[in-house]
């Protein structure tokens, strides 16, 4: 999937103009919320934290507190569960 | 260095004064002065010289055995006890302010007079000292201090998975696929993979056996020589940080960050930041690369 990274390196998933794509796997099946909260740092790039450790690429790592990134995934997941339900429902399928 | 006692009882013109007792090396002069007024006495056999009547105020006290000398400045308010050595080297020891900080050489323990994160640590004697974190976060340091006057410093503030000629510090567990070894002693970790496109490459792991509360570091560092890196990009080896464990059950969904090697046949240290990991994971490396592990550690 591609998302899109800014200056900082933070994940974005819409594109705005001055963003850079980049293509990864990583954030399959992942909702905004949790891709947002990321930081990418591609092959070849590197990345000075404010305390001036350097990371060099190609990493992946959460900006925001994990926990939260994943509290916002499991309830995407449990939306898209119901919505799907209430789909099969409308055709006649019950799970 | 000054040390100010408080005197209940002693203030202004009242009173017989304090008593100082002195700790001091057996058979040395010691001498305690005060606005030109002096006090000598010869430490006996158990190096105990207790001085009475001593005016509040600071008093220089001061030993010799003629050869060297050692001097200290006490403020006596109240009675007091005190040692003195001609030997004294300085720790400069830098730990995570909070954590209560002590150093030890299995005889005598000197503790931080506070959670600062910086301590100027005295120490009496030679030896190996071993700086502890008493909440056994971090891994304890060893200092050798061999000379009086020696100054050195000291840092906590790792925690170490794998080191160099200990081996492993936090139990841990290899699995490998078909075409890939993991072999270790305590001096390294040996990474490798063979196979080719057709009868395809396989990768190796390495997880913590249980997870790893990553609430007070911000960073993983692995110190390796990485020769060569699998061709298949999937595979390619990186450190992870993972809600499962990685030589059991990898797999994205359970990968919450990670840090790619690179194959430079150079030993270097890769990081991997960590600083919004909050709560206990597992850490590992995964992929197929040829390389030789050094050490692996968790760093504030």
């Amino acid at each position: 999937m591609t998302i899109y990274i800014d200056t900082d390196f933070k994940c974005h998933t819409n594109p705005d103009g001055s963003y850079i794509a980049v293509e990864t796997d990583f954030f399959a099946g992942k909702c905004a919320a949790y891709i947002e909260g990321y930081r990418f740092i591609p092959a070849g790039a590197e990345w000075t934290r404010p305390d001036g450790v350097v990371f060099h690429g190609e990493m992946v790592a959460p900006w925001k507190d994990w926990q939260r990134l994943d509290d916002a995934q499991r309830e995407y997941e449990r939306q898209l569960i119901a919505e799907y339900t209430e789909a099969l429902g409308i055709v006649g399928v019950s799970v | 260095m000054s040390t100010i006692v408080p005197m209940y009882g002693f203030g202004g013109g009242g009173g017989t004064g304090a008593t100082l007792t002195v700790t001091a090396p057996a058979g040395v002069t010691v001498t305690v002065s005060k606005d030109g007024k002096t006090k000598t006495k010869v430490a006996g056999s158990d190096g105990i010289v207790v001085f009475k009547g001593l005016k509040s105020g600071e008093w220089t006290l001061t030993i010799t055995d003629g050869e060297q000398t050692a001097q200290k400045t006490v403020t006596i308010t109240a009675d007091y006890t005190t040692a003195i050595t001609f030997f004294s080297a300085i720790i400069h020891v830098t730990y995570p302010a909070g954590s209560t900080c002590t150093a030890t050489d299995s005889v005598t323990t000197l503790t931080a007079p506070d959670t600062s994160g910086v301590w100027e640590c005295v120490v009496p004697n030679s030896g190996t000292w071993t700086i502890i974190d008493a909440t056994g976060v971090f891994d304890s340091v060893a200092v050798d201090i061999t000379t009086s006057g020696q100054s050195v410093s000291a840092s906590l503030g790792k925690k170490y998975i794998f080191k160099a000629g200990e081996g492993f510090k936090v139990l841990s567990s290899t699995a490998t696929q078909k075409n890939a070894t993991v072999t270790y002693t305590n001096e390294s970790i040996v990474w490798s993979y063979s196979g080719s496109s057709s009868s395809g490459y396989q990768a190796a792991f390495l997880s913590t056996d249980s997870t790893i509360n990553l609430k007070n570091f911000s960073k993983v560092y692995v110190n390796a020589n990485v020769t060569s890196l699998c061709p298949q990009s999937a595979n390619n080896g990186r450190i992870e940080v993972s809600t499962a464990n990685i030589a059991e059950a990898s797999s994205s969904s359970s990968i919450t960050s990670y840090a790619y090697f690179t194959a430079d046949s150079t030993t270097k240290n890769y990081a991997l930041d960590i600083s919004s990991l909050t709560e206990s994971y597992y850490v590992g490396i995964y992929g197929g690369l040829k390389a030789t592990i050094y050490d692996i550690w968790l760093e504030v």
